[in-house]
């Protein structure tokens, strides 16, 4: 059984956003395009299995994911 | 001459591209979605010699004194057309010889540095700089124990709200994307703070009778406004912020001077700043926003922000 974090009870339906308002509420759906925490994530696990496969130390540089500029 | 660097959808970028125009300085938009997409480039390395990069874009990147950051799209979101096996690795050999090719611009002025966004997002750290350089901040907690978040929140003299570390952005399977506001959270027992284990998480007071102040921060000149609405809800962006009021509000000079201190510490030349002001309590620091949204005000009110940004991008070449 999957867990769910606390704060998950607070989550609503994300709203499109108006036209007239859509410089200021860009953050909510550009959040997906952002390469933001996420490639942080894969890069973890592609790491781990890349140290699992040949024990390599892991490529910490990548921890910046596509965070660092792209 | 400003290099902007963001994707083709930003309707923020659109908005300020005009401006620059008005404001006839010269700029390069690199949109990477497009550009890199339909570019091509070449490192060629000899022996003793400077790399010489072979490219085919339209902008003399010698004459680039400042760079934008202003959302550039995932290299991740440029190779669909790979195979799936070989994505991820596509995706990370094109970043290595993208960001290298903006390691180029190393020498100029950046607003802001991705590196530097990414620290100054991380808002533990802008609570412990805050309370360091003596703004004042909610009584808050982070944490992912349960027993701490009961006996944070088990008094009777505060409420509380509780609000994500990131985005809030939740993507879910079938489209249903979700998002989390900042919530008013009720007085609940030991075992219902259960779950809290599954995902650090943010609790502060609740700032009572506020009003919400939204600051600007352009390199250690600002412009703040009292953003006013009606739903009575702790989060002034929900109901898409429809009906609210933006008046002009001036910084007392004493947290004018705090809060340049903390932006130079995070090493931020723009961001946006959300702090509450009450009668008793005055400015009341909530957290900064290193690449926050800001053009929608000028949109609302017609006040000349994105001059701010033109005078701090506007760098001339030594």
């Amino acid at each position: 059984m999957f867990k769910k974090p606390f704060i998950s009870n607070f989550a609503e339906a994300l709203k499109n956003t108006g036209t007239n308002l859509s410089l200021g509420t860009q953050t909510l759906t550009d959040a997906k395009e952002q390469p933001d925490e996420d490639d942080k994530f894969h890069y973890s696990l592609g790491t781990e299995t890349f140290t699992k496969a040949t024990g390599e130390a892991p490529d910490n540089d990548d921890d910046y994911g596509g965070k660092y500029l792209l | 001459m400003i290099l902007i660097l963001t994707n083709s959808k930003d309707e923020t970028a659109n908005f300020f591209e005009n401006k620059i125009i008005e404001n006839s300085i010269a700029y390069y938009r690199f949109n990477t979605d497009e550009v890199i997409k339909n570019s091509k480039i070449t490192f060629k390395f000899k022996s003793g010699n400077s790399p010489v990069i072979l490219n085919n874009f339209d902008f003399d990147k010698d004459k680039i004194t400042s760079v934008w950051y202003r959302r550039p799209n995932s290299i991740n979101e440029l190779v669909n057309d790979i195979e799936p096996d070989y994505r991820n690795f596509v995706a990370a050999e094109h970043r290595k010889v993208w960001n290298s090719f903006f390691e180029e611009f190393n020498n100029c002025k950046w607003v802001n540095h991705p590196s530097d966004n990414l620290r100054a997002s991380l808002k533990p750290l802008q609570l412990k700089l805050a309370n360091e350089i003596g703004l004042t901040i909610p009584y808050s907690i982070i944490t992912n124990e349960p027993k701490q978040a009961y006996e944070f929140t088990n008094r009777e003299d505060l409420s509380f709200i509780i609000k994500p570390l990131s985005n809030g952005l939740i993507s879910a399977s079938e489209g249903r994307d979700q998002i989390i506001y900042t919530n008013r959270i009720k007085k609940l027992n030991p075992d219902q703070f259960e779950s809290i284990s599954n995902c650090p998480t943010l609790i502060q007071e609740e700032i009572l009778n506020k009003k919400d102040i939204r600051i600007n921060y352009f390199e250690g000149k600002m412009c703040s406004f009292i953003i006013e609405y009606t739903h009575g809800d702790v989060d002034c962006r929900r109901n898409n912020m429809n009906n609210a009021k933006y008046i002009p509000f001036e910084i007392d000079f004493e947290t004018t001077r705090k809060l340049c201190k903390l932006m130079t510490k995070l090493n931020l030349k723009f961001g946006t700043i959300d702090m509450a002001y009450t009668e008793d309590r005055g400015l009341v620091f909530f957290e900064v926003n290193p690449n926050g949204q800001w053009a929608w005000i000028e949109q609302a009110i017609n006040y000349p922000i994105s001059n701010m940004l033109c005078e701090i991008l506007n760098v001339k070449k030594n």
